[in-house]
C-alpha cells in the first residue's frame, strides 16, 4: 500500500474507509489515529490507546449510553485495567462486586476482588488481604511488613489466605474490614455479609500510604478510645489503656496487634497512661502475645481473664480492603 | 469562717448537707479517675489473686476445685515456700470434657498461671 502525506484533505462528497474483517485488522501494524470500517461487527473504529475502539460507543458516556469512552479503563481487561475500584465505581455507578483489573503502580495490571456495592460506604473497594481462622498473618508475620504475596490467585470472598499486590503497591487513604464469621448486620455499618469495621482516612488525616509501608512505618499510632470506635460491638474488653490503633504493643511486647485493640484493668486510665503491663484481652487483626499464652491469631478475640465484656474469643476470618 | 448568727448545730448541719452534696454530685469521670489510681497501685501478682479467688467462688465444682488447688500453689510461691523456677515447671490444669464453660475457665486459670510467672514479684 502506498502512503500519501499531505497538510490538509477535504472531501467534498464522501470519504470511503478500508473495509476489513476482525481477521484482517489483527494482521494489521496499527498507529494511533487510523480508522477503518470492521465488516465483522459493523462498526467504525479509531485505533489509540494501543486497541481498535469502537468510534460509536465507546466515545460517549455512560450517561449517553456509550461505554464512557474508548479511554475508559473500566476495569474489564488487563488492557482496560482501572487505576482503583473507586474510579471504576466513578466511571460505572452501577458496577457489581466482583473482579476487575486494577492498573497497580510497579506491577502493572492485576486481578482484584472489588466491593462496589454502595451499602459498603459508597463502595469501591479493593480486597488486600484476607484471612482464615488461623495464624498465617499474625503480628509477627513478615507479611505485614514486605512486599511478598500470598495466593494471588485467589482473588474471591471464599474463605482461605491470601495478600495481594493491592496490599504493598496501592496508596490508600480509606481501610474496611469485613468479618465474615461474625454476627452480621453489625459494626460501623449495617450489611449481611458480617461484622464491620471502617476507617477513612486512617493515617495523618487522609495522607494516602500503602499497607506495607503503614505497618513499617506505624509506632503505636492511637486512633482513638476503643470504647469510641464503631466496630468494637462483638469483641471483649477491659476498662484501662482501651487502645485502638496500630502496631499496638503493651510493656515488653507481651500483647501485639497490626489493626486493633490493646486492654488491661490496671488502672491508670486511656492509654498512653494506662498499666500496660499485663494486657490480658486482644483483639483484632494481626495478634501476638506472649502475655496472652502464645496467641498468634490473624484475626480474632482472645480473653485471658479479667475481662469487663466478655466478646466472641476466638480465631476468625477477615478480609482487608482498601480505596 | 462561721456565720455568727449560726448555732454549733446549724453550722454543722450546713456542712454535712454540703459534703452529701458533693458526694452525689462526683462525675462517672471523676470516679473512675479515683478507681483506676487506686487500681493502677495494685501489683499485677494481687489483681490475679483476686481473679483466681473469683474463680473459688463458682458454682462450678472442677473449677472451684482446681482454682483452690491452683490458689495454694500461687500462696507457696508468695510465702517463699517454691521458687519461682519450681513454680514455672508445675504441671498445667488439664480439662477432657466438652463443657464450653469449664474449658473457658481452666484456659483462664492458666492463663493467669503463666502471666504470674512472667510477671511476679510485680
Amino acid at each position: 500500500m502506498s502512503r500519501v502525506n499531505v497538510s490538509s484533505l477535504v472531501v467534498n462528497n464522501r470519504l470511503k474507509l478500508p473495509v476489513l474483517s476482525t481477521a484482517q485488522i489483527t494482521a494489521l501494524s496499527p498507529e494511533t489515529g487510523m480508522m477503518i470500517y470492521n465488516s465483522s461487527n459493523n462498526k467504525v473504529e479509531i485505533y489509540f490507546n494501543n486497541k481498535w475502539n469502537n468510534a460509536g460507543a465507546d466515545l460517549l458516556p455512560v450517561s449517553a449510553g456509550g461505554t464512557g469512552g474508548a479511554a475508559a479503563k473500566d476495569g474489564s481487561s488487563s488492557t482496560n485495567a482501572a487505576t482503583s475500584a473507586a474510579a471504576i465505581k466513578a466511571l460505572k455507578p452501577s458496577s457489581t462486586d466482583g473482579v476487575y483489573w486494577i492498573d497497580l503502580p510497579g506491577v502493572g495490571p492485576k486481578q482484584v476482588y472489588c466491593i462496589m456495592d454502595s451499602n459498603y460506604d459508597g463502595g469501591g473497594w479493593m480486597m488486600a488481604l484476607k484471612a482464615t481462622r488461623g495464624t498465617t498473618f499474625s503480628y509477627g508475620s513478615s507479611y505485614w511488613t514486605s512486599t511478598n504475596t500470598l495466593n494471588e490467585g485467589s482473588f474471591n470472598i471464599q474463605d482461605g489466605d491470601a495478600k495481594f499486590e493491592v496490599f504493598n503497591r496501592f496508596s490508600a487513604k480509606d481501610l474496611l474490614a469485613v468479618w465474615p464469621d461474625l454476627s452480621a448486620n453489625s459494626g460501623c455499618f449495617s450489611v449481611p455479609r458480617g461484622h464491620i469495621w471502617l476507617e477513612n482516612n486512617f493515617w495523618q488525616g487522609g495522607t494516602k500510604i500503602t499497607l506495607t509501608s503503614l505497618f513499617n512505618t506505624a509506632n503505636e499510632t492511637f486512633i482513638r478510645d476503643a470504647n469510641n470506635f464503631c466496630g468494637i460491638g462483638q469483641f471483649s474488653r477491659q476498662t484501662d489503656v482501651r487502645f485502638y490503633g496500630f502496631n499496638y504493643s503493651n510493656d515488653q511486647n507481651l500483647a501485639r496487634v497490626r489493626w486493633g485493640f490493646g486492654w488491661n484493668e490496671n488502672g491508670g486510665g486511656l492509654w498512653p497512661n494506662g498499666n500496660q503491663g499485663s494486657d490480658d484481652v486482644a483483639g483484632g487483626i494481626g495478634m501476638t502475645g506472649t502475655q496472652q499464652g502464645q496467641v498468634n491469631y490473624s484475626a480474632g478475640d482472645f480473653i485471658g481473664c479479667c475481662q469487663n465484656v466478655s466478646g466472641f474469643n476466638r480465631s476468625a476470618r477477615v478480609e482487608v480492603y482498601v480505596r | 469562717m462561721r456565720n455568727i448568727d449560726l448555732t454549733e448545730e446549724e453550722f454543722n448541719l450546713i456542712i454535712n448537707y454540703r459534703k452529701g452534696k458533693y458526694n452525689i454530685d462526683i462525675s462517672d469521670e471523676e470516679y473512675n479517675e479515683i478507681v483506676s489510681r487506686r487500681n493502677g497501685a495494685i501489683k499485677t501478682y494481687v489483681k490475679y489473686i483476686e481473679n483466681i479467688e473469683k474463680l473459688v467462688d463458682q458454682d462450678n465444682e472442677y473449677i472451684s476445685k482446681e482454682a483452690t488447688k491452683f490458689l495454694e500453689l500461687a500462696n507457696k510461691l508468695h510465702n517463699e515456700e517454691l521458687t519461682l523456677e519450681e513454680y514455672r515447671v508445675t504441671a498445667d490444669i488439664e480439662y477432657k470434657g466438652d463443657d464450653d464453660d469449664t474449658l473457658f475457665k481452666v484456659r483462664c486459670l492458666n492463663y493467669i498461671k503463666n502471666a504470674i510467672s512472667i510477671h511476679y514479684p510485680n
